[in-house]
Protein backbone atom coordinates (compact mmCIF):
# COMPACT_ATOMS: atom_id res chain seq x y z
CA UNK A 1 0.00 0.00 0.00
CA UNK A 2 2.96 2.60 0.87
CA UNK A 3 4.76 1.19 -2.33
CA UNK A 4 1.15 2.01 -3.99
CA UNK A 5 1.37 5.56 -3.00
CA UNK A 6 4.79 6.30 -4.02
CA UNK A 7 3.88 5.23 -7.55
CA UNK A 8 0.66 6.63 -7.80
CA UNK A 9 2.86 10.04 -6.78
CA UNK A 10 4.73 9.34 -10.29
CA UNK A 11 1.81 8.86 -12.39
CA UNK A 12 1.04 12.40 -13.44
CA UNK A 13 4.81 12.29 -15.03
CA UNK A 14 4.02 8.75 -16.40
CA UNK A 15 1.45 10.42 -18.52
CA UNK A 16 3.43 13.33 -19.44
CA UNK A 17 6.00 10.44 -20.64
CA UNK A 18 8.66 12.80 -18.10
CA UNK A 19 9.73 9.93 -16.11
CA UNK A 20 13.26 8.51 -16.49
CA UNK A 21 13.58 4.85 -18.65
CA UNK A 22 14.70 3.40 -15.02
CA UNK A 23 11.43 4.70 -12.74
CA UNK A 24 9.31 4.25 -16.02
CA UNK A 25 9.97 0.56 -16.17
CA UNK A 26 9.56 0.08 -12.63
CA UNK A 27 5.94 1.89 -12.51
CA UNK A 28 4.92 -0.62 -15.83
CA UNK A 29 6.31 -3.66 -13.76
CA UNK A 30 4.04 -2.43 -10.67
CA UNK A 31 0.90 -1.76 -12.83
CA UNK A 32 0.94 -5.19 -14.23
CA UNK A 33 0.54 -6.56 -10.83
CA UNK A 34 -1.42 -3.83 -8.97
CA UNK A 35 -5.14 -3.64 -10.18
CA UNK A 36 -5.79 -0.84 -8.07
CA UNK A 37 -3.10 1.77 -9.48
CA UNK A 38 -4.01 0.95 -12.80
CA UNK A 39 -7.91 1.97 -11.76
CA UNK A 40 -5.93 5.50 -10.49
CA UNK A 41 -3.93 5.94 -13.60
CA UNK A 42 -7.19 5.55 -15.87
CA UNK A 43 -9.32 8.05 -13.25
CA UNK A 44 -6.06 10.28 -14.05
CA UNK A 45 -5.71 9.86 -17.72
CA UNK A 46 -9.87 11.04 -17.40
CA UNK A 47 -9.22 14.25 -15.58
CA UNK A 48 -6.36 15.20 -17.52
CA UNK A 49 -8.61 14.81 -20.47
CA UNK A 50 -11.43 16.99 -18.95
CA UNK A 51 -8.49 19.51 -17.82
CA UNK A 52 -7.09 19.64 -21.53
CA UNK A 53 -10.76 20.94 -22.46
CA UNK A 54 -9.89 23.98 -20.68
CA UNK A 55 -6.31 24.56 -21.68
CA UNK A 56 -7.40 24.70 -25.48
CA UNK A 57 -10.05 27.22 -24.90
CA UNK A 58 -8.78 29.33 -22.24
CA UNK A 59 -6.00 30.49 -25.15
CA UNK A 60 -5.41 34.26 -23.43
CA UNK A 61 -5.77 37.32 -25.13
CA UNK A 62 -3.71 40.20 -23.94
CA UNK A 63 -2.52 43.67 -25.96
CA UNK A 64 1.16 43.55 -25.36
CA UNK A 65 1.91 47.09 -25.97
CA UNK A 66 -1.35 47.91 -23.55
CA UNK A 67 0.28 45.86 -21.16
CA UNK A 68 3.68 47.76 -20.50
CA UNK A 69 1.48 51.02 -21.12
CA UNK A 70 -0.68 50.14 -18.00
CA UNK A 71 2.38 48.89 -16.29
CA UNK A 72 4.24 52.28 -16.65
CA UNK A 73 1.05 54.23 -16.22
CA UNK A 74 0.60 52.25 -12.57
CA UNK A 75 3.93 53.29 -11.98
CA UNK A 76 4.22 56.89 -13.09
CA UNK A 77 1.05 57.56 -10.74
CA UNK A 78 2.96 55.72 -7.34
CA UNK A 79 6.25 57.77 -8.12
CA UNK A 80 4.54 61.00 -8.79
CA UNK A 81 4.84 63.01 -5.77
CA UNK A 82 1.58 64.40 -4.56
CA UNK A 83 0.48 68.40 -5.01
CA UNK A 84 0.20 69.10 -1.24
CA UNK A 85 3.52 67.59 -0.66
CA UNK A 86 4.96 69.93 -3.10
CA UNK A 87 3.21 72.82 -2.19
CA UNK A 88 3.79 72.38 1.56
CA UNK A 89 6.30 74.46 3.12
CA UNK A 90 8.37 73.86 6.06
CA UNK A 91 7.18 76.35 8.22
CA UNK A 92 3.32 75.64 7.76
CA UNK A 93 3.73 72.02 9.56
CA UNK A 94 5.83 73.75 12.57
CA UNK A 95 3.38 76.75 12.59
CA UNK A 96 0.70 74.02 12.94
CA UNK A 97 2.71 71.68 15.45
CA UNK A 98 2.74 74.65 17.53
CA UNK A 99 -1.05 75.22 17.42
CA UNK A 100 -1.44 72.05 18.54
CA UNK A 101 0.50 71.60 21.20
CA UNK A 102 -1.07 74.69 22.74
CA UNK A 103 -4.67 73.16 22.18
CA UNK A 104 -3.87 69.88 23.52
CA UNK A 105 -2.39 71.98 26.55
CA UNK A 106 -5.55 73.61 27.23
CA UNK A 107 -8.02 70.51 26.86
CA UNK A 108 -5.83 69.38 28.88
CA UNK A 109 -5.85 71.57 31.72
CA UNK A 110 -9.62 72.02 31.41
CA UNK A 111 -9.88 67.73 31.64
CA UNK A 112 -7.79 67.96 34.38
CA UNK A 113 -10.37 70.46 36.48
CA UNK A 114 -13.54 68.84 34.74
CA UNK A 115 -12.33 65.58 36.62
CA UNK A 116 -11.48 66.55 39.55
CA UNK A 117 -14.75 68.50 40.00
CA UNK A 118 -16.93 65.82 39.50
CA UNK A 119 -15.13 63.17 41.67
CA UNK A 120 -14.96 65.49 44.97
CA UNK A 121 -18.70 66.42 44.55
CA UNK A 122 -19.59 62.63 44.49
CA UNK A 123 -16.95 61.94 47.34
CA UNK A 124 -18.24 65.08 49.17
CA UNK A 125 -19.37 63.38 52.96
CA UNK A 126 -21.47 65.26 55.10
CA UNK A 127 -18.92 66.65 57.72
CA UNK A 128 -16.53 67.98 55.16
CA UNK A 129 -19.40 70.12 53.58
CA UNK A 130 -19.50 72.00 56.15
CA UNK A 131 -15.82 72.78 55.71
CA UNK A 132 -16.29 72.85 51.86
CA UNK A 133 -19.28 75.78 52.81
CA UNK A 134 -17.15 77.82 54.39
CA UNK A 135 -13.75 77.72 51.66
CA UNK A 136 -16.52 78.22 49.12
CA UNK A 137 -17.42 81.70 51.05
CA UNK A 138 -14.38 82.77 51.32
CA UNK A 139 -13.34 82.48 47.92
CA UNK A 140 -16.84 84.28 46.73
CA UNK A 141 -15.47 86.99 48.75
CA UNK A 142 -12.16 86.68 46.89
CA UNK A 143 -13.78 85.88 43.66
CA UNK A 144 -16.14 89.41 44.14
CA UNK A 145 -13.20 92.27 43.78
CA UNK A 146 -14.34 95.31 43.48
CA UNK A 147 -12.34 96.63 40.26
CA UNK A 148 -12.20 95.09 37.07
CA UNK A 149 -7.93 95.56 37.34
CA UNK A 150 -7.72 93.71 40.47
CA UNK A 151 -10.17 90.61 39.31
CA UNK A 152 -7.80 90.34 36.28
CA UNK A 153 -4.85 90.20 39.31
CA UNK A 154 -6.90 87.62 40.84
CA UNK A 155 -6.94 85.21 37.91
CA UNK A 156 -3.54 85.98 36.93
CA UNK A 157 -2.64 84.73 40.56
CA UNK A 158 -5.24 81.39 40.48
CA UNK A 159 -3.64 80.75 37.02
CA UNK A 160 0.04 80.92 38.62
CA UNK A 161 -1.28 78.95 41.86
CA UNK A 162 -3.01 76.12 39.54
CA UNK A 163 0.36 74.97 38.55
CA UNK A 164 2.22 75.69 41.94
CA UNK A 165 -0.26 74.73 44.25
CA UNK A 166 -1.94 71.52 44.74
CA UNK A 167 -4.28 72.72 47.28
CA UNK A 168 -5.50 75.54 45.09
CA UNK A 169 -6.56 73.02 42.71
CA UNK A 170 -8.71 71.27 45.34
CA UNK A 171 -10.10 74.29 46.07
CA UNK A 172 -10.88 75.12 42.43
CA UNK A 173 -12.28 71.46 41.62
CA UNK A 174 -15.31 72.63 44.13
CA UNK A 175 -16.25 75.44 41.69
CA UNK A 176 -19.40 74.54 40.08
CA UNK A 177 -18.75 73.74 36.04
CA UNK A 178 -20.50 77.36 35.29
CA UNK A 179 -18.35 79.22 37.35
CA UNK A 180 -15.64 76.99 36.42
CA UNK A 181 -16.52 78.30 32.66
CA UNK A 182 -16.91 81.82 33.91
CA UNK A 183 -13.32 82.39 35.12
CA UNK A 184 -11.94 80.01 32.31
CA UNK A 185 -13.36 82.43 29.71
CA UNK A 186 -12.07 85.32 31.78
CA UNK A 187 -8.49 83.86 32.18
CA UNK A 188 -8.95 83.38 28.45
CA UNK A 189 -8.82 86.85 27.59
CA UNK A 190 -6.38 88.23 29.60
CA UNK A 191 -2.54 88.06 28.34
CA UNK A 192 -1.09 85.45 31.03
CA UNK A 193 2.65 85.77 31.63
CA UNK A 194 3.31 82.42 33.75
CA UNK A 195 7.10 81.48 34.27
CA UNK B 1 33.16 44.70 -36.67
CA UNK B 2 30.54 41.49 -37.39
CA UNK B 3 31.44 40.59 -33.77
CA UNK B 4 29.54 44.02 -32.49
CA UNK B 5 26.49 43.05 -34.86
CA UNK B 6 26.41 39.70 -33.78
CA UNK B 7 26.53 41.27 -30.07
CA UNK B 8 23.50 43.05 -30.85
CA UNK B 9 21.44 40.60 -32.12
CA UNK B 10 21.77 38.38 -28.84
CA UNK B 11 19.00 39.33 -26.42
CA UNK B 12 20.52 40.89 -22.90
CA UNK B 13 20.26 38.34 -20.28
CA UNK B 14 17.39 39.24 -17.25
CA UNK B 15 20.66 40.42 -15.36
CA UNK B 16 22.16 42.44 -17.84
CA UNK B 17 18.50 44.12 -18.04
CA UNK B 18 18.87 44.56 -14.01
CA UNK B 19 21.88 45.92 -14.02
CA UNK B 20 21.47 48.39 -16.71
CA UNK B 21 18.08 49.30 -14.81
CA UNK B 22 19.61 50.08 -11.40
CA UNK B 23 22.17 51.91 -13.68
CA UNK B 24 18.93 54.36 -14.37
CA UNK B 25 18.20 52.75 -18.13
CA UNK B 26 14.67 52.49 -17.88
CA UNK B 27 14.02 50.85 -21.61
CA UNK B 28 15.58 47.63 -19.69
CA UNK B 29 12.88 47.15 -17.64
CA UNK B 30 10.44 47.44 -20.09
CA UNK B 31 11.98 45.17 -22.27
CA UNK B 32 11.80 42.57 -18.72
CA UNK B 33 8.08 43.57 -18.80
CA UNK B 34 7.91 42.53 -22.62
CA UNK B 35 9.56 39.25 -22.01
CA UNK B 36 7.38 38.45 -18.56
CA UNK B 37 4.19 39.44 -19.48
CA UNK B 38 2.47 36.97 -20.82
CA UNK B 39 3.60 34.43 -18.51
CA UNK B 40 2.86 36.50 -15.40
CA UNK B 41 -0.36 36.96 -16.73
CA UNK B 42 -1.08 33.54 -17.15
CA UNK B 43 0.14 32.50 -14.41
CA UNK B 44 -1.81 35.06 -12.59
CA UNK B 45 -4.89 34.19 -14.62
CA UNK B 46 -4.68 30.37 -13.42
CA UNK B 47 -4.61 30.98 -10.02
CA UNK B 48 -7.28 33.96 -9.91
CA UNK B 49 -9.50 32.35 -13.03
CA UNK B 50 -10.91 36.24 -13.59
CA UNK B 51 -9.90 37.37 -16.83
CA UNK B 52 -10.15 41.10 -15.80
CA UNK B 53 -8.60 41.01 -12.69
CA UNK B 54 -5.87 39.23 -13.77
CA UNK B 55 -4.93 42.15 -16.21
CA UNK B 56 -4.69 44.19 -13.51
CA UNK B 57 -2.77 42.24 -11.30
CA UNK B 58 -0.41 41.00 -13.64
CA UNK B 59 0.26 44.75 -14.31
CA UNK B 60 0.66 45.11 -10.15
CA UNK B 61 3.48 42.25 -10.53
CA UNK B 62 5.53 44.70 -12.98
CA UNK B 63 4.63 47.67 -10.69
CA UNK B 64 5.66 45.60 -7.38
CA UNK B 65 8.66 44.42 -9.62
CA UNK B 66 9.63 48.12 -10.33
CA UNK B 67 9.99 49.35 -6.89
CA UNK B 68 11.90 46.42 -5.55
CA UNK B 69 13.96 45.64 -7.80
CA UNK B 70 16.75 48.66 -7.14
CA UNK B 71 17.33 46.27 -3.94
CA UNK B 72 17.04 42.62 -5.89
CA UNK B 73 19.83 40.08 -5.14
CA UNK B 74 21.47 37.66 -7.35
CA UNK B 75 21.04 35.08 -5.09
CA UNK B 76 17.44 33.85 -7.14
CA UNK B 77 16.89 34.00 -10.72
CA UNK B 78 14.76 37.06 -11.69
CA UNK B 79 11.70 34.92 -13.08
CA UNK B 80 11.90 32.69 -9.63
CA UNK B 81 11.73 36.45 -7.67
CA UNK B 82 8.87 37.40 -10.74
CA UNK B 83 7.26 34.70 -9.89
CA UNK B 84 6.94 34.43 -6.00
CA UNK B 85 5.70 38.03 -6.12
CA UNK B 86 3.01 37.12 -8.41
CA UNK B 87 1.82 33.89 -6.09
CA UNK B 88 1.66 36.27 -3.57
CA UNK B 89 -0.63 39.02 -5.21
CA UNK B 90 -2.45 35.83 -6.48
CA UNK B 91 -3.19 35.12 -2.66
CA UNK B 92 -3.83 38.28 -1.26
CA UNK B 93 -6.13 39.01 -4.07
CA UNK B 94 -8.08 35.68 -3.75
CA UNK B 95 -8.30 36.57 0.02
CA UNK B 96 -9.52 40.13 -0.59
CA UNK B 97 -12.39 39.39 -3.63
CA UNK B 98 -12.73 35.87 -1.38
CA UNK B 99 -12.69 34.77 -4.99
CA UNK B 100 -13.29 31.21 -3.74
CA UNK B 101 -16.28 29.66 -6.21
CA UNK B 102 -18.86 31.41 -8.79
CA UNK B 103 -17.06 32.59 -11.71
CA UNK B 104 -20.41 34.73 -13.53
CA UNK B 105 -20.56 33.48 -17.02
CA UNK B 106 -20.50 36.87 -18.06
CA UNK B 107 -16.57 36.60 -17.13
CA UNK B 108 -16.19 33.62 -18.67
CA UNK B 109 -17.59 34.75 -21.76
CA UNK B 110 -14.74 37.42 -22.01
CA UNK B 111 -12.25 34.75 -22.00
CA UNK B 112 -13.67 32.35 -24.31
CA UNK B 113 -13.39 32.79 -27.86
CA UNK B 114 -16.23 32.53 -30.27
CA UNK B 115 -18.00 29.51 -31.43
CA UNK B 116 -20.54 28.96 -33.99
CA UNK B 117 -21.94 25.78 -32.32
CA UNK B 118 -24.05 27.81 -29.12
CA UNK B 119 -24.87 24.60 -27.71
CA UNK B 120 -20.94 23.90 -27.95
CA UNK B 121 -20.66 27.32 -26.14
CA UNK B 122 -23.06 26.62 -23.46
CA UNK B 123 -21.20 23.15 -22.75
CA UNK B 124 -18.25 24.57 -22.62
CA UNK B 125 -19.17 27.23 -20.43
CA UNK B 126 -20.37 24.87 -17.79
CA UNK B 127 -16.89 22.85 -17.98
CA UNK B 128 -14.90 25.89 -17.93
CA UNK B 129 -17.01 27.39 -14.71
CA UNK B 130 -16.55 24.02 -13.23
CA UNK B 131 -12.79 23.77 -13.94
CA UNK B 132 -12.66 26.77 -12.33
CA UNK B 133 -14.43 26.84 -9.59
CA UNK B 134 -12.29 23.02 -9.15
CA UNK B 135 -9.20 24.97 -9.05
CA UNK B 136 -10.19 27.93 -7.08
CA UNK B 137 -11.05 25.59 -4.12
CA UNK B 138 -7.57 23.88 -4.28
CA UNK B 139 -5.45 24.64 -1.32
CA UNK B 140 -2.88 27.52 -1.55
CA UNK B 141 -0.02 25.12 -2.06
CA UNK B 142 -1.82 22.55 -4.33
CA UNK B 143 -3.05 25.47 -6.26
CA UNK B 144 0.42 27.03 -6.95
CA UNK B 145 1.91 23.65 -7.42
CA UNK B 146 -0.85 22.69 -10.03
CA UNK B 147 -0.37 25.87 -11.85
CA UNK B 148 2.71 25.83 -12.50
CA UNK B 149 3.00 22.38 -13.02
CA UNK B 150 -0.03 21.74 -15.32
CA UNK B 151 -0.34 25.32 -17.38
CA UNK B 152 2.81 26.42 -16.95
CA UNK B 153 4.75 23.06 -17.48
CA UNK B 154 7.55 24.02 -15.08
CA UNK B 155 10.22 21.44 -14.08
CA UNK B 156 10.09 20.34 -11.09
CA UNK B 157 13.54 21.40 -10.25
CA UNK B 158 12.39 25.43 -10.95
CA UNK B 159 9.08 24.56 -8.69
CA UNK B 160 11.80 23.76 -6.17
CA UNK B 161 13.34 27.29 -6.61
CA UNK B 162 10.13 28.81 -6.77
CA UNK B 163 8.38 27.91 -4.01
CA UNK B 164 10.97 26.20 -1.58
CA UNK B 165 9.83 23.05 -1.18
CA UNK B 166 11.57 19.75 -2.08
CA UNK B 167 10.75 18.23 -5.67
CA UNK B 168 9.37 14.88 -3.49
CA UNK B 169 7.14 17.15 -1.67
CA UNK B 170 5.74 19.12 -4.95
CA UNK B 171 5.09 16.06 -7.03
CA UNK B 172 3.00 14.42 -4.16
CA UNK B 173 1.11 17.92 -3.71
CA UNK B 174 0.44 17.97 -7.66
CA UNK B 175 -0.82 14.17 -7.57
CA UNK B 176 -3.16 15.31 -4.49
CA UNK B 177 -4.34 18.41 -6.27
CA UNK B 178 -4.99 16.15 -8.85
CA UNK B 179 -6.94 14.56 -6.92
CA UNK B 180 -8.56 16.71 -5.73
CA UNK B 181 -9.98 17.86 -9.26
CA UNK B 182 -11.08 14.55 -9.98
CA UNK B 183 -13.50 14.32 -7.29
CA UNK B 184 -14.98 17.83 -8.21
CA UNK B 185 -14.87 17.13 -11.96
CA UNK B 186 -16.52 13.53 -12.06
CA UNK B 187 -19.56 14.80 -13.50
CA UNK B 188 -18.13 15.83 -16.60
CA UNK B 189 -15.93 12.77 -17.78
Amino acid sequence: MRECKKYQELLPDYVAEELSLDTREKLDQHLVTCPGCQAELQELKSTLAILEQDKKYSELKIAEPDFLVGVRSKIEKRTRPSRIAVFRPKWMAAGLAMVLVILLGWSLFKEDITSLTNKDTANLSSGEAAEENLAETELNQLLTPETDESLDQLYIQLAKDYYQNEDLVTVLSDFSQSDFETLENKMKNINLNIK
Amino acid sequence: MSNSIEKKMVPDSDLELIEKFQKGEQQAFNQLVLKYQKKIYDLVYRMIRNNEDALDLAQEVFVKAYSNLKDFKREAAFYTWLYRIALNLSFNHARQKKVRSFVSLVELGDTLPAKNNPADDLQQNQITMAIDKAVLTLPKKQRSVFVLRYYDQMPYKQMSEVLGKTEGSLKASYFQALKKLQKQLKAYR
